[in-house]
């Protein structure tokens, strides 16, 4: 008791009392993104990379490489029912599921209500991010233990050549993955 | 002895013989000395708290004290060296004005045993009641010895006297005994009057004393009590800020959260999340604990 203060020490209390740090993976990859410049990894980009690595969207590409064009990587996961894009949402993300399944509900241009669904390892969305076009729709988790790994693909890098093959790459991949969609249906 | 019962007074008025503005004052003045160390750290901490502009938060810490304790206790597994330097300076500062605060607590919690071993036996007029009581106990008891050997003798003489009726001795002798016996009995009794009427100031006394003292105490007690427990809730709040704090900085706790998936900011209620998450209600008997941490969210958001 009678325990005195110094003033640097009420300083950073103070300090803690403003902090509100998120335990996110986002801060940790941008701060990576700046000054990683392909040396050794930091343990929570080694996370993220275990990641990417199980994204089909990204196989064989150069996990560092990608690291540096995605933005927001989020992870979330959901349970039965749970609204992963709302209707009154434009979201440009790309999404993909790590696991589980979710399903889409959604009008086409006849005003049909439609639904679709995607399963593990799928991408959607994906249209929206890359046309910016709106679509009314709702997705929600298909089931409990839905993961989702969710990103952006940062554009300011698209006319980098150093990231000209990776781009093409998963542009590629996304175009398939959307013609494969519209077969389907 | 007879001195003592000649000098019994009459009754005594029970309004001279309580002064309550001088029992308010001793009260008074006894509160200033039995709550002078709980004064002191309180002033203490006031000070501290105006002079640093800490905040008092809106969320009652203290309920959430045990999981952060635990808390603490979890992360120091997780990274060794959490808790040091400030951290482990305010962990000890608010464990010891708790623990003092419990102590505090525990002790006087009883309004009725302060009463009776701290106050009442130190006022000089309940010590001189319990004097004359005392003293008034061994006189009764002294006269009732007397009576005894005298009634034996008188029942010897009355004999000695069916021996000898004409014995002039005898008669002086039996009458002096009579005298001597019908006095015991009168201060006997004049004793026996006493002694219930000092029981009855006893009583009055403690009892007025008593209603004084409860009034005065228990709203001294509960001054302390509010100040000390404010105190230990601003202490607490910096305490879980700057766990949090140092926690998120630590490479081992980072690592730890990512690795376990868990959303959210570096902070106790993510953590609570994380536990409750973890916890496995069906095969966990100790449900009071979860019930304890599902009241401990509710008392954050």
């Amino acid at each position: 008791m009678f325990v005195e203060y110094t003033e640097s020490e009420v300083q950073r209390l103070h300090q803690a009392l403003k902090s509100k740090k998120e335990i996110s993976l986002k801060k940790i990859v941008h701060q990576k993104v700046i000054d990683a410049k392909y040396h050794d990894l930091s343990e929570n980009n080694k996370k993220l990379v275990q990641i990417i690595k199980k994204v089909k969207l990204f196989a064989n590409l150069d996990e560092r490489l990608v690291l540096e064009i995605i933005k927001m990587p989020q992870f979330i996961h959901y349970t039965k029912a749970d609204v992963v894009i709302d209707k009154n949402i434009t979201s440009k993300s790309i999404f993909y599921i790590l696991n589980g399944s979710c399903k889409k509900i959604y009008y086409d241009s006849k005003g049909h209500l439609l639904n679709s669904v995607f399963m593990t390892s799928e991408i959607f969305n994906e249209a929206v991010a890359l046309t910016s076009i709106k679509e009314k729709k709702i997705v929600y988790a298909n089931e409990d233990n839905t993961t989702i790994f969710s990103f952006l693909l940062n554009e300011s890098l698209q006319n980098n050549p150093k990231f000209s093959y990776i781009y093409s790459e998963i542009y590629k991949r996304i175009a398939i993955s959307m013609a494969q969609k519209f077969l389907h249906h | 002895m007879i001195d003592y019962i000649d000098n019994i007074s009459g009754d005594i008025e029970e309004d001279d013989f309580v002064d309550l503005e001088l029992i308010s004052q001793e009260i008074d003045t006894f509160l200033v000395g039995f709550f002078a160390k709980a004064h002191e750290i309180i002033e203490f901490e006031k000070s501290q708290i105006k002079l640093h502009s800490f905040i008092e938060p809106s969320v009652d810490y203290i309920r959430i004290r045990r999981f952060l304790i635990s808390a603490i206790n979890n992360l120091k597994v997780i990274d060794s060296s959490l808790v040091k330097g400030l951290l482990a300076k305010l962990y000890k500062d608010e464990e010891l004005l708790y623990d003092a605060y419990i102590e505090y607590q525990s002790l006087n919690r009883i309004t009725s045993i302060v009463f009776e071993k701290n106050f009442l036996s130190t006022q000089p007029q309940y010590k001189e009641l319990q004097r004359e009581i005392s003293l008034n106990k061994a006189n009764i008891s002294g006269l009732e010895s007397t009576i005894k050997s005298v009634d034996a003798k008188l029942l010897g003489l009355t004999l000695k006297l069916e021996d000898d009726p004409t014995s002039k001795d005898l008669e002086s002798e039996i009458k002096h005994c009579n005298t001597r016996l019908a006095n015991s009995y009168h201060n006997l009794a004049k004793l026996k009057e006493k002694l219930a009427s000092l029981v009855e100031e006893m009583k009055y006394f403690k009892k007025t004393l008593a209603d004084i003292f409860k009034t005065k105490y228990e709203s001294c007690r509960e001054e302390y009590f509010v100040e000390w427990k404010k105190i230990i809730n601003i202490k607490c709040y910096y305490l879980d800020k700057l766990l949090w704090f140092e926690a998120s900085e630590s490479k081992m706790v980072q690592k730890f959260f990512l690795n376990a998936d868990i959303d959210g900011n570096y902070d106790i209620k993510t953590f609570i999340k994380y536990y409750i998450k973890n916890i496995d209600i069906e095969k966990s008997k100790d449900t009071e604990w979860h019930n304890y941490l599902l009241s401990t969210l509710k008392v954050l958001d």
